[in-house]
């Protein structure tokens, strides 16, 4: 089972719509998915279910934010209780592949804060145990997963606070979504900065004899794949041409395949709770952008071997 | 009979010449010409012997290596020395930046060129560095020694 964390410090880069679209291209192509909603803003949880059927069902104990709670308290609540079902994109896939998700809470926000305060210790080696502890959490609950999943993803928020390192921690691999501007490549180096001193820090503590064994961590990263590209002349724009040169310059792997800006498409896609990458457009733009997620989703199976 | 085809393909061939030479003539200069008040003066020299063909691929040396050198250095400030120093033209600074894909406006000054070319080259690697608290020299010197 591969764990993938997507992720970028900048907002606003279609990193949800990519995540919902990777997922569901993945189970159409017969992949079994696991998608966690790690973003407060729960974009991915409202892909897939409608913000009524998110209050009504899972908003009170089937959230993400449910499960940090329960290890706050010390009675920890079982991942696999948490996970859904959502019922339009299964039927979409007609059975070829499965999403499950599990749900974003907009009080996940609030969970950094808990998970800080825990992070302190009387003394190093209690501190460093604690920082471990903590860090580990999400790593842990996937492990412990009853049902076998292909893969799962993991939609961060763009932050590196402590429920994202704990995404990272757990994540074999990371996906960067990225626009290729000048303040969304910028992104990718805080990123890329914060993911190394995680990496160190982490590693370092897990080196320390305490008491148990801690796996050291080495999270790759997959690539960048650029997102919202306007195209003229069968090409990305020039404004944005050189952005994207750069980036392989700084020795980043990027992905060959990149998604074009398509407003109409995106905009009210998610309210259906299908990606657009599972409708059949007959033809035009619509079908290109389709294309496109397909060729992006491909060269991810590739370059992850699954 | 052979003298007189060799006449004509000597004339044949100067016709030719001066057609060519009309044909980068200006409108202006055609019709100063038809008016009567300008003349052709046809003066022989001997021909560039570099074609274009040939020119444009020793631009493109040219550019490349400027972008190579552009690419070795550290610093914006070099960068803005260096281009000043040796690609001072406007016409040169716009095939660099083609060359490098840049973004460039028709409206865009001298100066606005070497920034976008000194970022293209230079700038995004520091900022780059900066950001992941690296040091761009230490960088250089540690692929130099691979």
């Amino acid at each position: 089972m591969k764990v993938v964390s997507i992720i970028n410090y900048k907002g606003g880069v279609g990193k949800t719509i990519l995540t919902a679209n990777l997922a569901a291209e993945l189970a159409w192509r017969g992949k079994k998915v696991l998608a966690i909603d790690m973003d407060p803003q729960a974009s991915l949880t409202f892909s897939f279910v409608t913000p009524e059927k998110w209050t009504k069902e899972y908003e009170k104990d089937k959230t993400i934010k449910n499960w940090f709670e329960s290890n706050d308290l010390g009675i920890p609540t079982e991942l696999s209780t948490l996970i859904v079902t959502p019922q339009a994109v299964n039927k979409a896939l007609q059975k070829r592949g499965q999403i499950d998700l599990i749900a974003s809470h907009l009080g996940l926000i609030n969970i950094d804060l808990e998970l800080a305060t825990q992070l302190g210790g009387a003394n190093m080696k209690q501190a460093k145990s604690n920082f471990l502890r903590i860090h580990s959490r999400l790593a842990d609950g996937i492990e412990s997963l009853d049902e076998e999943y292909d893969i799962v993803l993991i939609d961060c928020p763009p932050n590196f606070n402590i429920v994202t390192k704990t995404a990272i921690v757990a994540s074999e691999s990371i996906l960067i979504p990225a626009k290729p501007d000048y303040l969304s490549t910028m992104g990718i180096d805080y990123l890329l900065r914060s993911l190394n001193d995680l990496v160190t820090d982490y590693n370092d503590y897990a080196k320390v004899d305490l008491g148990s064994s801690t796996e050291e961590i080495s999270p790759e990263v997959i690539g960048v794949v650029f997102t919202m590209i306007q195209v003229y002349g069968e090409q990305p724009i020039s404004a944005q041409r050189p952005y994207m040169k750069q980036t392989k310059k700084l020795g980043v792997p990027v992905f060959d395949s990149y998604i074009r800006e398509n407003k109409s498409i995106v905009s009210d896609a998610p309210a259906s709770g299908v990606p657009v990458v599972l409708n059949r457009f007959p033809g035009g733009t619509h079908s290109i952008v389709v294309s496109e997620i397909e060729e992006f989703v491909s060269e991810f199976i590739t370059k992850l071997g699954i | 009979m052979a003298n007189l085809k060799n006449d004509l393909e000597l004339v044949a061939h100067l016709l030719r010449e001066v057609a060519n030479q009309l044909s980068s003539l200006d409108s202006g200069s055609i019709e100063l010409l038809q008016k009567g008040v300008a003349c052709l003066e046809i003066v022989v020299k001997p021909k560039d012997r570099m074609t274009n063909r040939k020119r444009q691929n020793v631009a493109l040396v040219d550019m490349q290596r400027h972008i190579d050198a552009l690419y070795r250095l550290d610093s914006r400030d070099q960068g803005i020395a260096y281009l000043q120093t040796n690609v001072s033209q406007a016409k040169e600074l716009r095939s660099l930046a083609k060359e490098l894909d840049l973004h460039i406006l028709r409206s865009d000054k001298i100066a606005n060129i070497i920034d976008k070319i000194v970022e293209a080259t230079i700038g995004f690697r520091a900022r780059s560095a900066a950001i992941r608290g690296e040091s761009t020299k230490k960088d250089r010197g540690d692929n130099e020694s691979k």
